[in-house]
């Protein structure tokens, strides 16, 4: 049973890649986004209108544990066209929950010094993104210092991406989906970890 | 999938007038793309890429639950639709025979008689060679 | 200083609506209809989804007409409206073995297994100009041609004369999706041929036959006919007919003789287009062959054995683009060069000045 998607692509999926674009413009910033999608279970609405406006035949698509099941398979190969990969390697789009665990970065691909945009992006479902200072942001997009919280996700999955900017220009780029909002990282920015108070 | 494809419109249209009014859920709206085409280098060897066409593809399902899916090269939204609903209703084997006889057979004989006046037409341009006596006569 | 001038609206919304008046002519004779320029334009319909890549019949008749039969503006219409549109995949390489022909000949063999079939053609008309066209109905033949014609390059093949193309697995290169560098392999270079402009390709093919990078050519076979489309989609997993295309294929005989390491033997162009567009693809076959020189260790001597010259100026978007670029303003520029230019002038009257004391 296929599950149906955007009723209107065209403006769906316009709509839905500019606020993918504002995440990414402006690293860490809160930008609401609830798209009315019933995609199957283990997905989210969230993370269904990603795919669905950013995957096509050319991009593979890696499912983590808690996302991958038959249904969401058929519905994003239906959808999008996307073959489904079960090689972390080969992923231009991962879809991970950090609900019931931290996705291991370190497979991914990040792009050749030719080619850093030939990388892995993430999509990563949490809990909540709230403005509060759990994680420190600076760089491009960012005017002087922003500050975010990403729950569940903790400091081992922190410092991956911490250590992932050394190899800038090559890297992965992420974006978070919550329940009624989004937020992104690039490989641009500048991650710091808060002392908790 | 490919009588409902390559039949025109007109015929189609014609054709599934009876079918095609059935009760469905439209699984994925009819969209208009690109699909490249794809030759070989000497008609067999390596492949390339020759250029793109155009192809608008739907998907529905109908009341009884049952998925059509079309692909059909140009951009004919309603065709689409149209060969989608014909797939899923083929899907439904209560109902498979009598779309099988009442409209893919008489759309595929269309086909194969468009086919047929083209190829007669073209066999009456062959060239019959024949010899003119050449030579010294005795 | 560098001022930067707006202004031209106005005149270039009244230079729009004079465009779409003259485009349309006298308002009290019908305006063309697509049908009309599909059934009856063919092969200028055939052309613009040849050059502007794009298989469809009528975005290519809608892009003559609101070109005013410019084609290659409305190649460039093609080609724009092909950027709008999402890209399902790619189709299954196709089979002309295959093909319903509709014409199919060969100027080496008279015999051919299936015969020589004329089909639609301009080759023995008289070219003279008919004022009143005539609508004869054709002929039709009691025996209709059989489905799937044998390929006449399978007979010299047979004997070893003639070189079998390689049949490799794995995707080709595609030169929309990637940048594009030379040395190009052959199956991106006969991708760039396909969308080249006919003319362009037309005189450098004329080029070789007159001795700028001989190869010796016979046209092998060509045919003309339908040929059906397979596509997978993801979400089905196994091949579909989508649909069928109308092809002319062109298969080209080179002499070759020989080079260290290979017996003098028949080498192969090729020649692949949309519709019924025989110049063309006998054109692209004969520069595809002039272009394997390298791979057949033949001497680079003439413009049509050089790749990057043939492929980077093929394109005919891209080289209306940069030619009619120039009808922009470019004000500045031209300030610069006048600033210089008196500035050489004045250096050089004084230097005659001092020669001249």
């Amino acid at each position: 049973m296929t599950e149906t998607a955007f009723a209107n692509p065209p403006h769906e999926t316009a709509r839905t890649f500019r606020a993918i674009l504002d995440a990414f413009a402006r690293p860490g910033r809160i930008i609401p986004f609830a798209p009315s999608l019933a995609p199957p279970k283990g997905l989210s609405p969230g993370a269904a209108a990603a795919a669905l406006t950013l995957c096509d035949f050319q991009t593979p698509i890696w499912l983590g544990q808690e996302v991958r099941a038959p249904t969401v398979e058929n519905y994003l190969r239906f959808h999008t066209g996307a073959s489904i990969t079960r090689d972390d390697g080969a992923a231009a789009f991962a879809f991970a929950s950090a609900v019931h665990g931290i996705p291991d970065l370190s497979k991914f691909p990040t792009g050749t010094h030719e080619y850093p945009d030939r990388s892995a992006t993430l999509i990563i479902e949490v809990k909540t993104l709230t403005p509060e200072p759990q994680i420190e942001l600076t760089g491009p997009g960012i005017e002087t210092v922003h500050y975010f919280e990403v729950t569940p996700l903790a400091s081992p999955f922190w410092n991956q991406m911490v250590d992932m900017r050394e190899a800038f220009p090559l890297g992965i780029d992420v974006l978070f989906v919550a329940q009624g909002a989004i937020a992104a990282i690039t490989r641009s920015t500048r991650l710091r970890m808060m002392e908790a108070a | 999938m490919r009588v409902l494809a390559l039949s025109s419109w007109s015929d189609l249209k014609g054709y599934a007038a009876k079918f095609a009014g059935v009760s469905h859920e439209t699984l994925r709206p009819p969209e208009t793309g690109l699909v490249m085409l794809r030759g070989r280098m000497g008609g067999t060897g390596a492949a390339f890429n020759a250029g793109e066409a155009t192809v608008t593809r739907c998907a529905v399902r109908t009341a009884t639950g049952h998925e059509g899916n079309a692909y059909v090269m140009g951009g004919n939204k309603d065709h689409a639709r149209t060969a989608a609903i014909c797939d899923a209703l083929l899907q439904d084997e209560s109902r498979r025979t009598d779309i099988e006889m009442h409209l893919i057979r008489p759309l595929e004989a269309i086909l194969m008689e468009r086919r047929a006046v083209a190829a007669r037409k073209a066999a009456a341009t062959k060239v019959d060679f024949f010899t003119l006596v050449r030579g010294e006569d005795d | 200083m560098y001022v930067a001038v707006k202004g031209g609206e106005k005149a270039i919304d009244a230079a729009h609506r004079l465009l779409a008046e003259e485009r349309r002519g006298d308002p009290s004779i019908p305006e063309l209809s697509l049908e009309q320029i599909c059934g009856q334009l063919t092969l200028a319909v055939d052309r613009v989804m040849n050059e502007g890549s794009l298989y469809d019949r009528e975005l290519a008749a809608i892009a003559i007409r609101q070109a005013r039969g410019d084609l290659i503006e409305a190649i460039f219409l093609l080609r724009a409206a092909r950027t709008t549109m999402p890209r399902f995949g790619y189709a299954e390489p196709l089979e002309t073995s295959a093909m319903h022909a509709r014409r199919r000949i060969s100027a080496a063999f008279k015999d051919i297994p299936g015969g020589q079939i004329l089909g639609p053609t301009f080759d023995y008309t008289h070219r003279l100009l008919e004022a009143e066209s005539t609508s004869a109905p054709a002929t039709q033949a009691e025996v209709p041609l059989a489905p799937a014609m044998p390929k006449v390059m399978a007979l010299l093949g047979a004997e070893g004369l003639i070189e079998t193309p390689p049949r490799p697995n794995g995707a080709p290169g595609d030169i929309t999706q990637d940048a594009v560098s030379f040395p190009m392999a052959r199956d991106q270079r006969l991708q760039s041929l396909a969308r080249g402009d006919e003319g362009f390709l037309l005189a450098l093919a004329y080029s070789t036959q007159r001795g700028y990078g001989r190869t010796h050519p016979f046209a092998g076979e060509i045919r003309l006919g339908e040929v059906e489309i397979e596509f997978v989609p993801e979400e089905l997993g196994f091949a579909v007919v989508i649909g069928e295309v109308t092809l002319t294929e062109c298969e080209m005989i080179n002499q070759f003789m020989g080079s260290p390491g290979v017996p003098p033997q028949f080498t192969r162009g090729y020649g692949l287009a949309f519709g019924q567009s025989e110049r063309k693809a006998m054109a692209m076959a004969l520069v595809d062959r002039s272009l394997r020189a390298g791979e057949l260790a033949e001497e680079r001597v003439a413009p049509a054995q050089d790749e990057e010259f043939v492929i980077s100026h093929c394109d005919n978007v891209q080289a209306t683009g940069f030619v009619e670029h120039l009808k922009l303003p470019h004000y500045v520029d031209f300030q610069a060069e006048l600033v210089l230019l008196r500035q050489l002038r004045g250096r050089a009257q004084e230097i005659m000045k001092e020669a001249a004391e």
